[in-house]
């Protein structure tokens, strides 16, 4: 077990996860198609093999030696992934994964352990070794579970269960046929990802939460060639859906915008070096927020004074028309939850209201510390990891200004179109972000186009260096996972047009004066 | 072919069960890997305990080949029912997608003659490590590091983990072996407050394959303290032109870059900036690169890959001359070219002679660089852009920290720039890299 310390946002990891690896466990990989119940919340835990009583005792022995709480975090979860190659579904990885994680926690001390095998005597020992954080008088744990209910933020219509390996396949090749229609194209690399998780909750206050999360993952990955010169680059459609999502318009939009992306390389010239104002187009650029001010947010941080925003609550960080949201309750979306891993109520949290910061992102042991309403923001990958604070949705609210106004005001500077990853130091408050696709800004239009350039800047000076916010709000629909102390979570990201006045650019064309 | 005595009989007969149970549901060749850990982890933060994770792990992975057609299927539940089910479904699954007439298991010859020698992975000790031994070791961590930060110092954590797991992989071609491995690690992570309100951290760590051979606790402590206060006062320099150190432990970052085209699926999937490269200069004629998978203790040492493929020391750059790929077996038939396995072990560079003190003085002016963040690599054309923070270099001599600075370049001319290497290669990675000093290059700042 050796240590994660990056924070960072990736898109279409699923597509990094290919090959090898995928054979290594412990991998994080893919995996597993079919075989989906519909489940009454009654009847969730029985589908782990597991009673409530046993799941008092269990309870009653992660207490045994004190703590404030406890939970039981069950989980099943199944994975299908298929891969397009050289015009054929030739490859399927499947996983199907079932444990259940006992955490005991005292005050801001957490003891976890967890257990693929689910008899008595493995929760038992499992309680065990987690009430070792904890060394004091047993507590008493409840006499009666109650069950609690929530509202669905993710209807499927077409459960992936219910969809054949040849129906998925036929979506792949489908894409492959539209994406094949420019001679330039040479090879395409498209994958699909199914996923379905169910999870149980069940905790020292005696209550039972049941959750079931589906999620669908298209990547589509394209190498051109022209004039003796290659180029690759990717689309990427993600939601918590089932196969409706997958219409004929979404399939056609994500082949042709890959292809775009990739082609438009070609015309690319070097990227310019030092601080340039910077238009950033709407949607995927809201890897700005979830780098220069999301991970800052997360109360774990906060808690322990980490975070560059730890003593910024109610002030103002940003110019008023500057409103940042995580939001776990849209519709469908990535990183929508029902509840969070904790068991507790997903909700949309204002994080910056008109430019002033009001809240952080908690889980349970911060909200307790630190005083605060829990925001159903402790998020876990699986059941083999402890819940932390995570952002689900993040996103800037439209603000005044003009799409067309923003660009006429940027004498020379660069605009964002599309990105593949970023990363964050939380105390030093550095981020970075890689752009795939940009343009350059010359006066006031958008002219050449502009590859694979790192931008670097600190988060709570860019906040307020934020100048003017467009009318375009836009949720992406990307593949996006966020990486944290070693737990990966699918997340989502939105923006409006939006110009900071300047960044640090990281490109090749180093001239005096840039 | 014999069957090594340090692999697992326990994790062996599921295997050989699991590859019985393919066959009979009609795959035509199979090969399982299973694995098992158990691991510990203690952090300590400001006192208290902040994480205590106790976790024990097996999972099965198969690859089938059923009628000309290949999946890989991974599963936790290996409860004899539940496998019989999985596997059921598996094979199913993979009927229903394309032939694919090169998947096969790799030919049995390139399974052979490997080593049977002791790679030195495991501690006969790791039972004996009790949690109050780790408490000890952690407290020892974290106090060490919280008087060396002083009045600076707003949070410290200090964590210990270790873990003992065995592997194995068997295939329906009678290959049957596995290994075992212990590792123990101990990192501190300290948190400063800078008067302009940022809270810089720094981190440092040590690792080692015997418990009795980590470093004492409160060295790690030090260092990872005195790396936190030496970021105080960091600032944004202009944008220049620079030569570039990059410290031992930054070194990875870039060299995935480097390694990633090198694969080849990337090749045959024409995304590789390498491609036709073999025999031709990729680096400075003093650079090479070294796959040595039989490194005793190392942390990549293996003596057969994911596959099975024996594996043996090779170089992969000579004296700047590019001589081999990263090919497993199925892209080895597509590019008609010999496999190579597609995974490196331990990475082995030439020993430079100066320290990293010595790069500085052999640099006058420079920025040397700790840390990078984010960033990214395009393996197509092999064009890369990455954030770093670090230190000026003037006189020679390490000055002020700076930070949000980013360069840029490409794979196929980075490589050549190098001016020295460093007697430092990093000892907590399986990649062993030295610390090294690049030419001049722009970067960006103000």
């Amino acid at each position: 077990m050796r240590v994660t310390r990056r924070d960072f946002l990736e898109g279409a990891s699923a597509a990094t996860a290919l090959g090898a690896a995928a054979l290594l466990p412990g991998c994080r990989s893919q995996q597993k198609c079919g075989g989906v119940r519909a489940l009454p919340p009654a009847g969730a835990l029985e589908a782990f093999g597991v009673n409530e009583a046993a799941a008092r005792r269990t309870l009653a022995r992660a207490l045994a030696s004190g703590g404030d709480h406890a939970d039981l975090f069950f989980q099943e979860i199944r994975q299908c992934y298929l891969v397009l190659e050289d015009g054929a579904v030739n490859r399927a990885y499947t996983r199907r994964d079932r444990g259940v994680g006992v955490r005991v926690v005292r005050g801001v001390e957490t003891g976890y352990a967890y257990s693929e095998a689910l008899d008595e005597r493995d929760l038992l020992r499992a309680a065990e070794a987690a009430a070792a954080v904890a060394s004091g008088p047993t507590r008493e744990v409840p006499r009666e579970i109650r069950i609690g209910g929530h509202p669905n933020r993710y209807p499927v219509a077409k459960p992936w269960a219910g969809v054949g390996t040849k129906q998925k396949a036929a979506l792949l090749l489908r894409m492959h046929e539209l994406a094949s229609r420019d001679a330039r194209v040479k090879k395409l690399n498209i994958s699909h990802l199914d996923e379905d998780r169910l999870t149980v909750v069940v905790d020292s206050a005696g209550r039972l939460v049941v959750d079931r999360q589906p999620l669908v993952t298209e990547i589509l990955s394209c190498t051109a060639e022209q004039g003796g010169r290659r180029e690759s680059n990717y689309g990427m459609l993600s939601a918590r859906a089932g196969l409706e999502f997958l219409t004929e318009a979404r399939l056609r939009a994500l082949a042709d915008e890959a292809v775009r992306r990739t082609l438009v390389l070609f015309e690319a010239v070097p990227g310019p070096v030092g601080e340039l104002p910077l238009v950033l187009g709407p949607g995927s650029s809201g890897i700005l927020l979830h780098e220069a001010i999301g991970h800052g947010m997360e109360a774990d941080f906060a808690r322990k004074r980490l975070t560059i925003y730890s003593d910024m609550i109610g002030k103002r960080i940003a110019p008023d028309f500057v409103t940042i949201v995580d939001d776990g309750t849209t519709e469908s979306w990535r990183g929508s939850i029902n509840v969070d891993d904790e068991g507790a109520p997903s909700e949309r949290t204002v994080l910056v209201d008109r430019g002033v910061l009001r809240t952080f992102l908690h889980d349970r042991i911060s909200a307790r510390q630190l005083k605060a309403t829990p925001t159903g923001s402790g998020r876990r990958e699986s059941f083999r990891h402890i819940p932390i604070p995570r952002m689900r949705n993040t996103f800037m609210l439209a603000g005044p200004h003009g799409r067309e106004e923003i660009l006429r005001s940027v004498k020379r500077g660069i605009y964002a179109e599309h990105f593949t990853n970023g990363q964050v130091l939380i105390g030093a408050g550095d981020f970075t972000f890689y752009i795939k696709n940009g343009y350059l800004i010359e006066d006031g239009k958008l002219t050449r186009p502009i590859k694979d350039v790192n931008i670097i800047g600190n988060g709570p000076e860019v906040l307020r260096r934020v100048a003017m916010v467009g009318p375009d709000e836009k949720l992406d629909l990307g593949s996006w996972t966020c990486g944290k102390r070693g737990q990966s979570v699918p997340v989502g990201l939105g923006l409006p047009t939006v110009k900071v006045s300047a960044i640090t650019v990281g490109g090749t064309e180093l001239r005096k004066g840039a | 072919m014999t069957t090594a005595s340090r692999a697992d009989q326990e994790l062996l007969k599921i295997a050989e069960q699991a590859c019985a149970l393919a066959r009979r549901r009609g795959a035509r060749q199979v090969a399982a890997s299973v694995r098992r850990s158990r691991s510990a982890k203690l952090v300590i933060r400001d006192g208290l305990q902040e994480e205590l994770k106790l976790a024990e792990t097996r999972s099965l992975a198969l690859r089938v080949y059923v009628d000309g057609r290949y999946g890989v299927h991974q599963t936790s539940a290996l409860e004899p029912a539940a496998l019989e089910r999985f596997l059921a479904e598996a094979i199913e699954l993979t009927r229903l997608l394309a032939p694919d007439p090169l998947r096969g298991l790799p030919e049995r010859a390139l399974c052979e003659g490997r080593s049977h020698a002791d790679l030195g992975l495991v501690d006969p000790a790791y039972g004996s490590l009790t949690m109050a031994l780790r408490k000890q070791r952690a407290t020892a961590l974290h106090d060490a590091a919280r008087a060396a930060g002083g009045a600076a110092i707003i949070s410290v954590g200090a964590g210990v983990s270790d873990s003992l797991s065995d592997s194995v992989l068997v295939t329906s071609d009678g290959f049957a072996d596995g290994e075992r491995e212990t590792s123990f690690g101990q990192w501190a992570d300290v948190s400063v407050r800078d008067p302009s309100g940022k809270r810089p951290s720094d981190w440092d760590e040590s690792s080692a394959r015997r418990v009795a051979e980590l470093e004492p606790p409160a060295r790690t402590g030090e260092r990872a303290a005195a790396r936190a206060l030496a970021q105080l006062g960091a600032k944004k320099i202009d944008s220049c032109k620079l030569p570039l150190i990059v410290e031992n432990r930054a070194v990875s970052r870039l060299l995935s870059g480097l390694l990633a085209p090198l694969d080849g699926r990337q090749l045959d999937q024409k995304q590789s900036c390498f491609e036709g490269y073999l025999g031709k200069q990729v680096a400075t004629p003093g650079f090479s690169l070294v796959d040595d998978p039989l490194l005793r203790g190392g942390w990549g040492s293996a003596r057969f890959d994911w596959e099975g493929l024996t594996l043996r020391r090779r170089p992969l750059i000579e004296a700047g001359v590019l001589r081999d790929y990263l090919v497993d077996s199925y892209y080895a038939k597509k590019l008609k070219r010999a496999p190579s396995s597609s995974s490196t072990t331990n990475l082995v560079f030439p020993r430079g002679a100066q320290s990293l003190e010595g790069l500085c003085a052999a640099a006058g002016r420079a920025i040397l660089v700790s840390e990078f963040i984010g960033g990214n690599s395009n393996s197509t054309t092999g064009d890369f852009s990455l954030g770093l923070r670090g230190f000026l270099v003037e006189g020679g001599k390490r000055a002020a920290p700076v930070a949000e600075l980013n360069i840029a370049g490409n794979h196929r001319e980075l490589w050549k720039t190098i001016q020295a290497l460093g007697d430092d290669p990093y000892p907590h990675s399986a990649q062993l890299t030295p610390s090294v000093l690049f030419a001049a290059m722009p970067i960006a700042g103000r």
